[in-house]
This record gives C-alpha cells, structure tokens and sequence, in this order.
C-alpha cells in the first residue's frame, strides 16, 4: 500500500517552481518593502532547491557548492536592502512601497 | 600554481579600496581626505598599468619584458574559472577608464555636496569595479554570477549614498528591487542551464547543448537569463527602473552605472551567449528575443527622451537607447558584429564619462541638473560647451564624430547579417535622437544665461575634457587603433 508516493526530483523541481511563482508574485504586487524583500528571498531559495535537485539528478557536488555562494549573496543583498529600508524611513516614516515617488517623468 | 597575472588589475582595485578604508581611520572627520583620493587614483592606474602590460604580453609587442614572464600563453587562474583574454583585456580597460573618470567626478561631486563618508564611497566604487572586472574574464557561471552581484550590490549602495537625500534612497530602493529580481531571474534561468547540462563552464555547457534539441524547458531558461541580464544593461522593456535610478543617484554613480555596468553586462553577454548558447536549438530563439529588445529600446529610449527637462533623466533615455544599439551589434556577432560593440563600447565611453563630468562641474556651480539652467553656458565655460556639443553630437551619431564610425559599423555588422530592418530602425531613430541632444546643445550654446558668473574648474579636469573632445573627434576621422585593438579581442573569443 503506497500512500506515499515516491517523491521523485521531479516533484522538487515543480516545488521550487511554485515557489519561484509566489516570489515573483510578492515582489510585484505587495506594497510592504519587507514583504518585498521576504519574496526575494523565497525566490533565491526556490533557485537553490532546484540547484540541489539537479545536484542530485547529475550526482554532482557542484550544484550543492552553488547554493553556499547563493546564500551569501542573498544575505549581502539582505543587508544592503534593509540598510535602505531604515535610511527611507528616517526620511518618510513609512515603508510602504506607493510613497516613494520622488522620482517620475 | 595560480597565474596571478590574470586578476592583477582586481588586485590592484582591491588592495587600493582596503588602504583606503584603513587610512580613513586615520582622518579626523572634517579634513578633505587628500591623501584617499591619491590612493584610489594610483590604485586605477597600477591596474591600468597592469592590464596593458598584460595585453602588451599577449599580443607580444610589450616593451617592458621584464613584465612578461609568461611569453605569449593567456593567463588563467582557479582552474581555468578565471581568464584574461584579449577581449577580457578590452572589456576592462572600458571598466577601468570609466572608473578613474567616476573617482574625478565623485570629487567634484563631493566637494559641492559634502559628506563625512568620501573613503566609504570611494572603497565602494573600486570593489564595484573590481567585481566588474572579474565578471568579465569569468568563464563558468557561477564566477559570473558572484562578479555580477559584487558589481550591483555595490551599486545599489552607491545609488542610495546621500543617507540624507530623498531621491537619493528611492534611487537605491528601487534598483535594488528590480536588481535582486532580475539576479533572481537570471539565477533560475542558470539552475536550468546547469539542470540540462550538469556543468558550469560557460564552453563546456555550449558543447554538451550542441547536440541538445530545443524543448520548452530550456528556451524558457534562455528567456529568464535574457531578461536577467537585460535588466542590468536596461534594454527596453526592462527600463523602467533606469530613469528614476540615473535622477536620484549622485551623478558620479550614474555616470558608473551608465559606463561601467553596462559594459560589464554586454561582457557577461557575450560570453554567454556567444561561447555557450551559440547552439542550432537556441540561436535562434535568443538572437529573436535580442532583435525585438533592441528594436524596443531604440524606439521607447528615444521617444522617451525628447519631453525630458532634467539632463540627467535624459541621459538615462538615451542611455537605454544606446544599449538598443549595441545590442544591433551584438545580435550580429561574429567577428564583424563583436568588434562593432567593443568599438562602439570605447566610444561611449569617452562621450558619456565627459558629459557627466560637465553635468558634475555645471551642478557644483548652480545646484541644479535642469536643461533650462544650461542657457548660455558656452558664456559661462567655453569648454563645457564644447563638450556638450561634442560629447551629445557624438551620441547621436553624427558625422565626423567617434559616435558616427561607431553606429557605422554596427548597423554595418547588423545588416551583413541580413538585420537590414534593426539597422533601419537605428537609422531612423538617431535622426530623432538629434532633436533632444540639439534641444540641451541650443540650451548651451545659443540662449543667453540667466547669471553670467564663469565656472570655474581645475586643470585635471579641463585636461580630461580635452583629452576626451580630442579622443572623439580623432576616432572619428581615424578609427584604425582601436578598431585594430576591438579586432584582435573579438577574435580571441573564436579560437
């Protein structure tokens, strides 16, 4: 009796695409700069689970050794984000996406 | 054992930016930090030394051999992840020009708009440049990826510098959003790539897709990283992002990103594109995405341009229709279509940089970057009007300027590939282009100024204005050196 089907690669690759999907998704459409930045990251970790699937698939470190320099990418990018963030609300009080509008034709 | 030679420019970027930092500690906070800025300068220059007495080796003409210990062989490093070919050689001495040019406007900058963090910012912009210049001799993905992110993480820093400045931070914030999810983009579109192929060496993937036949996974993989990388050299319809970034930053950063990272992402372009994907079942989807991106940027870049009142709004617009332009090139590739971009590359160089270090210097004089404020500034500084003048016609493609050889032989390449239709569209709307360039030219050169005081400038600013006038119009009439130069890095990526 199988309830649990076999997970195969196949399974984690469509996982990480979802989840790839929902972080695109909250990078364009949220108005809250760190719901912005949370989807960023739920992007950057959906690319590594499909880097160590296909690690897997190929029986090969390197994907494995990808996702390391991916996470300490995403952690510098973090930072710099956040550090922004906090410069804009000294200025605005706000974090709300909509009310940055300096900027425009 | 490691072959230093082929990251000594990124040693020499590197090291600078560490003895600026440590020095800095150093300075009590209100002096000018002399000392910094003369670290940074030599720190671009012993790279600059650097890379042309490696390219002098390479091509075996280097009068000092004392420098060559190497003869003839390309220096490569970390397995063969890292290597300084002629064309990496090309593509860095354009990073490296732009950034001694950014470090001379930042001062000017920085001397009209003080700020207690100068070190910060110039350690910033020489690790900015030094991950631009690795990403272009990377040759694996990942290298390229980490170069990559060095040079924009760092950028979106340098957008957001003034802490204290609104549009400066909403600079910051929005390029860095759309950064990050274009990198994201990119990232997925290489987790596919190395998914079909199970390697990350940029030749090595090209050779097992040679036998690959397209399926929609991997087109769709191709797309994410045209879109990814077209973000960072703002092609239309991914540019939303350039005009707000290039306004609200400090005009030393903008003069970078407009320079500086886009040389360094047509270098991750070309490697990629034209070293690992150049295969029957995706040339033909990429070079389509590219023809219609290109077409794109030329049209929206210049309509967009000619209602702009800030200069540096519309030096964002033109900049973006410049990249559509190169791209006309580099869609052509071969040799003929790749020597047209590194040419073209050298020229936009020397006419974007100096109009930037004219916007800096008008700027520390009358605090303001509107079009309108250039009446009569021919009055005000003869030079500066002339490097307008020059510097914008050049952009547009006018002839006897460097911009009109360089147009040349990319709408050339474009329609020796049967193109005829981009290089039309090029054509067409450089004419237009005219009007805006003209628009800030008449400003300058035939309206009367409102305050007639002179602007005043140092020498080694007046000497790069000339030296960067004198570059262009002799380019124009005699483009055989350089051309030579972009022809031998060209084909370096062939053999």
């Amino acid at each position: 009796m199988d309830i649990l089907f076999p997970i195969t690669p196949t399974h984690y690759l469509a996982l990480s695409a979802i989840l790839f999907g929902i972080g695109t998704a909250g990078v364009l459409s949220r108005k809250n700069i760190f719901v912005s930045l949370m989807s960023l990251e739920l992007m950057l970790n959906a690319v590594n689970l499909s880097f160590i699937t296909f690690a897997r698939i190929h029986g090969d470190l390197t994907g494995q050794v990808i996702v390391l320099f991916v996470v300490a990418v995403a952690a510098a990018e973090a930072c710099v984000g956040l550090a922004i963030v906090i410069a804009l609300f000294r200025l605005k009080e706000n974090v709300n996406v909509d009310l940055f509008n300096e900027l425009k034709d | 054992m490691i072959q230093y030679q082929a990251f000594l420019p990124e040693i020499w970027l590197v090291g600078a930016a560490f003895l600026v930092l440590i020095f800095e500690l150093f300075y009590k906070s209100n002096s000018d930090r002399g000392l910094l800025k003369a670290v940074a300068v030599v720190g671009v220059v012993g790279a600059l030394l650097s890379l042309g007495c490696e390219l002098g080796c390479v091509s075996g003409g280097c009068p000092v051999q004392a420098c060559c210990s190497m003869g003839t062989t390309v220096p490569t490093a970390f397995g063969g992840f890292l290597k300084t070919d002629a064309l990496a050689a090309f593509f860095k001495l354009i990073i490296l020009l732009a950034t001694l040019l950014t470090l001379l406007i930042s001062f000017r900058y920085f001397k009209a708009n003080p700020t207690f963090y100068v070190a910060e910012f110039i350690a910033i912009i020489l690790f900015s440049a030094a991950g631009a210049s690795v990403l272009t001799s990377a040759q694996e993905i990942i290298t390229l990826y980490v170069a990559l992110e060095t040079l924009t993480i760092s950028s979106y820093l340098l957008a957001a510098f003034m802490k204290k400045d609104k549009s400066s931070n909403e600079a910051g914030m929005k390029y860095l959003l759309l950064g990050a999810f274009s990198s994201a983009l990119l990232l997925f579109g290489f987790s596919y790539l190395y998914g079909f192929t199970g390697t990350t060496v940029i030749a090595d993937i090209g050779k097992a897709l040679a036998t690959q036949v397209s399926s929609p996974l991997l087109t769709l993989a191709v797309i994410m990283i045209v879109a990814g990388l077209a973000f960072k050299i703002s092609l239309a319809p991914f540019h939303m992002w350039t005009p707000d970034v290039y306004e609200g930053s400090p005009t030393p950063v903008t003069a970078f990103l407009s320079v500086a990272s886009k040389t360094a992402g047509f270098a991750a372009f070309v490697r990629l594109f034209w070293v690992g994907l150049s295969v029957p079942a995706l040339q033909p989807t990429w070079i389509g995405l590219f023809a219609v991106l290109a077409v794109l940027s030329i049209i929206l870049g210049n309509l967009e341009a000619l209602p702009q009142r800030n200069i540096k709004r519309l030096m964002a617009y033109s900049s973006i229709a410049q990249a559509g332009y190169i791209s006309a090139g580099f869609l052509a590739g071969g040799q003929l279509g790749l020597t047209a971009v590194l040419f073209y590359l050298f020229v936009y160089l020397f006419a974007n940089m100096s109009v930037f270090l004219a916007i800096a210097i008008v700027n520390g004089k009358t605090g303001t970057d509107q079009i309108e404020d250039y009446a009569g500034i021919w009055k005000r500084s003869p030079l500066i009007g002339v490097v307008l003048l020059v510097g914008l016609l050049s952009l547009a493609g006018v002839p006897p300027f460097a911009g009109f050889s360089g147009k040349w032989y990319l709408f050339g390449a474009a329609i020796s590939k049967g193109y005829t239709w981009i290089a039309l569209v090029g054509m067409i709307f450089s004419v237009v282009s005219l009007y805006y360039y003209l628009q800030v030219a008449r400003q300058a050169l035939v309206s009367e100024p409102k305050d007639p005081s002179p602007i005043e400038m140092n020498w080694v600013e007046r000497a790069v204005l000339v030296i960067s006038v004198v570059f262009i119009v002799t380019l124009g009439f005699w483009p055989t050196p350089v051309m030579q130069m972009a022809q031998t890095a060209a084909s370096s990526l062939f053999n």
